[in-house]
């Protein structure tokens, strides 16, 4: 369904802690923790990430020390480096880039997802309650 | 360091012939779709492999291992190329080109590597600096 919805974290944009996000996932800051988005994940050139990253596409150009999985395909660019194991259908890696780590692929709807899954989504919607919700706000913010 | 150098002698002139080059017009070793190789090969030019390997391939130059081939063997060459089945370690001082026909069951450690799209592969991956062991 909303796949329309696009989060992009600027060369200057830091963020330490798990990220859910429904839709696209642009990274060219720094990131320590977990990314984990319905949609494509691509780490820019200059993204610096520390996380296991998820993502339906995941392309690297940046930086990326953790585990991956793409339910779809990852593509390491020349400029890429990364350091983890990983779970893809279908990889690609371009001439110039560097991987260290375990690949395993060919299950394209992996059934026991790694370490990567649960419990990233409740922490992220606490903050989603509306700014505009009058009357009952009062109830909203004691949680 | 005994070499015993597999039953497949027949091409092999990387002894002391009359050849062209010892460094980059080298031999070369074609082992055809019909052809099979079981053993060790240690062998200082280049070598095509169509058919069937199972052993263990030691090559100076260029490993290619072509579409329909089946190699069941540890590779060590300077850049191996595969396109066919592969199941084993493969080793490339240059570089490891997998491509979108290939398939690589085992480890594999390169300077670089390629991996085109459509291509499989199961097993560790460390690319860099070769000598280092870390």
């Amino acid at each position: 369904m909303a796949e329309s919805n696009s989060v992009s974290l600027g060369p200057n944009d830091k963020l330490v802690g798990h990220l859910y996000i429904d839709g696209d996932l642009h990274v060219s800051g720094t990131v320590e923790g977990e990314l984990k988005a319905t949609g494509n994940v691509e780490i820019g050139e200059g993204g610096n990430v520390k996380a296991s990253v998820s993502g339906r596409g995941v392309s690297i150009n940046g930086a990326v020390e953790g585990a991956v999985v793409a339910n779809d395909k990852l593509v390491l660019g020349k400029s890429g480096s990364l350091t983890g194991d990983i779970r893809v259908a279908r990889l690609e890696i371009k001439d110039g880039a560097k991987f260290s780590g375990n690949v395993s692929m060919g299950k394209p709807a992996p059934a026991k997802a790694p370490e990567v899954d649960a419990a990233v989504i409740s922490e992220t919607e606490v903050v989603a309650q509306p700014v505009d919700g009058d009357g009952e706000k009062a109830k909203a913010k004691k949680r | 360091m005994d070499t015993q150098v597999a039953e497949s002698a027949i091409h092999d002139e990387s002894e002391n012939g009359t050849e062209t080059k010892r460094d980059s017009g080298q031999n070369k070793f074609t082992l055809g779709t019909g052809d099979s190789l079981d053993g060790r090969l240690v062998y200082a030019g280049s070598i095509s492999v169509q058919g069937r390997v199972e052993g263990e391939l030691r090559i100076g130059g260029t490993v290619d291992v072509a579409t329909g081939a089946t190699v069941k063997a540890l590779i060590d060459g300077s850049s191996v190329t595969v396109r066919g089945d592969v199941e084993g370690p493969v080793t490339a001082r240059e570089k490891v080109l997998l491509g979108r026909s290939g398939k690589i069951n085992g480890d594999v450690v390169a300077k670089r590597l390629q991996i085109e799209d459509g291509a499989s592969i199961n097993g560790h991956v460390r690319t860099g600096s070769f000598e280092q062991g870390g």
